[in-house]
């Protein structure tokens, strides 16, 4: 059964596309605004260039999708309202995963069916490459996002079966080469 | 170009397109040990396609037994990740699947899996390693924690989300914004 909220009022001004690697700099901007808002600023440690080296280079370590709108008068230029950033993964016992790092559309525009048009967009994405899945996680406080992914059918793992994240960085990792 | 680090009577090294049959069993045996959470619909043709074709969705290492006469050396134990990125921090790297052979444990297997893995990790710049586990897998919580490793579910607060295929296809069937 779908549950996917199709009753929003569409922007008529805004485009979803794949994102080009002059949208780099709109991009950083939104990273900064959503590490704000998860009380995570002090991770941010990428710029612009890493952006454009990383997803727009030989090597492509991620993807994104972005929402675009339109420049009001002549004398604006269009803005990035959102974005969502992705790359492919794998589950071992199914197979190819699109899996989401990043979901954000700026404040003012919330309520206004970006996050699901972005969504959709990626979801189309996926099925293309004949992924069998989508994941991300989602912060435990974050209601309003959760409440999004509820209502499109997607399962909270951690509860249902008992998934922990575990890291280890930089420093770790070199410790743990001299064990 | 085969990567190879010796220690004690296993190779490590990096899986090649012919592993791909051992590496399926290996990968059932996981999935037994896991108590059939997950359930098992990959193919060994998806796992060739998938990891040597020309899109590779992920990367694997293997411990392979040196090899000894004319018997070919068998597989033990294999680490299998994908390349990630965290906004935050860059390139990272997902440990998606880590298994050594139920005979072949406690010989430090395991940890020369993880430090050929995490040896790669810092030479391609990563500056975090991360994976998931199961809150009951005990045993492996005990040797994640001896590496240095942190439960970020606990630190952070993060859950983890999945959305199947047919939910996928539902939500792609009555989307109206992106068919304009």
């Amino acid at each position: 059964m779908n549950r996917f909220p199709t009753s929003y009022t569409r922007m008529a001004d805004v485009t979803y596309r794949h994102a080009e690697k002059d949208d780099c700099d709109e991009i950083m901007r939104l990273i900064k605004e959503l590490a704000v808002f998860e009380n995570l600023v002090h991770q941010v440690n990428i710029t612009s260039e890493t952006l454009k080296r990383d997803g727009f280079g030989e090597e492509k370590l991620f993807h994104c999708i972005v929402a675009e709108e339109k420049a009001k008068s002549g004398a604006d230029t269009s803005q990035l309202i959102g974005y969502l950033l992705y790359f492919w993964s794998y589950a071992t016992f199914t197979g190819r995963v699109l899996y989401v790092e990043d979901l954000y559309v700026s404040q003012n525009n919330r309520r206004k069916g970006v996050a699901s048009a972005l969504w959709a967009f990626a979801m189309k994405v996926a099925v293309a490459k004949e992924c069998k899945r989508m994941q991300w996680v989602v912060l435990d406080w974050n209601t309003d996002a959760i409440r999004f992914y509820q209502k499109m059918g997607a399962v909270d793992l951690s509860k249902k079966e008992g998934w922990l994240i575990y890291r280890l960085n930089e420093d770790d990792i070199n410790a743990a080469l001299t064990l | 170009m085969s990567r190879v680090s010796i220690m004690a009577d296993y190779i490590i090294r990096d899986a090649r397109l012919e592993d791909c049959g051992e590496i399926f069993l290996m990968l059932k045996e996981l999935q037994e040990h896991l108590k059939d959470m997950d359930h098992m619909t990959l193919e060994e043709e998806s796992l060739k396609n998938d990891g040597f074709g020309e899109d590779k969705f992920f990367q694997c290492i293997v411990a392979e037994q040196k090899p000894s006469g004319d018997v070919k050396p068998a597989l033990v134990g294999y680490l299998l990740y994908c390349w990630s990125y965290s906004t935050s921090a860059g390139r990272m790297m997902v440990v998606q699947d880590f298994y050594v052979r139920q005979t072949y444990r406690t010989q430090g297997t395991g940890s020369a899996l993880w430090a050929h893995a995490t040896k790669v990790a810092l030479e391609k710049g990563c500056r975090e390693v991360e994976w998931i586990v199961h809150d009951w897998n005990v045993q492996a919580i005990k040797f994640y924690k001896k590496l240095g490793a942190v439960d970020m579910s606990k630190g952070e607060g993060w859950l983890v989300y999945r959305l199947d295929v047919n939910a996928m296809r539902s939500v792609v069937a009555t989307d109206t914004v992106n068919k304009q």
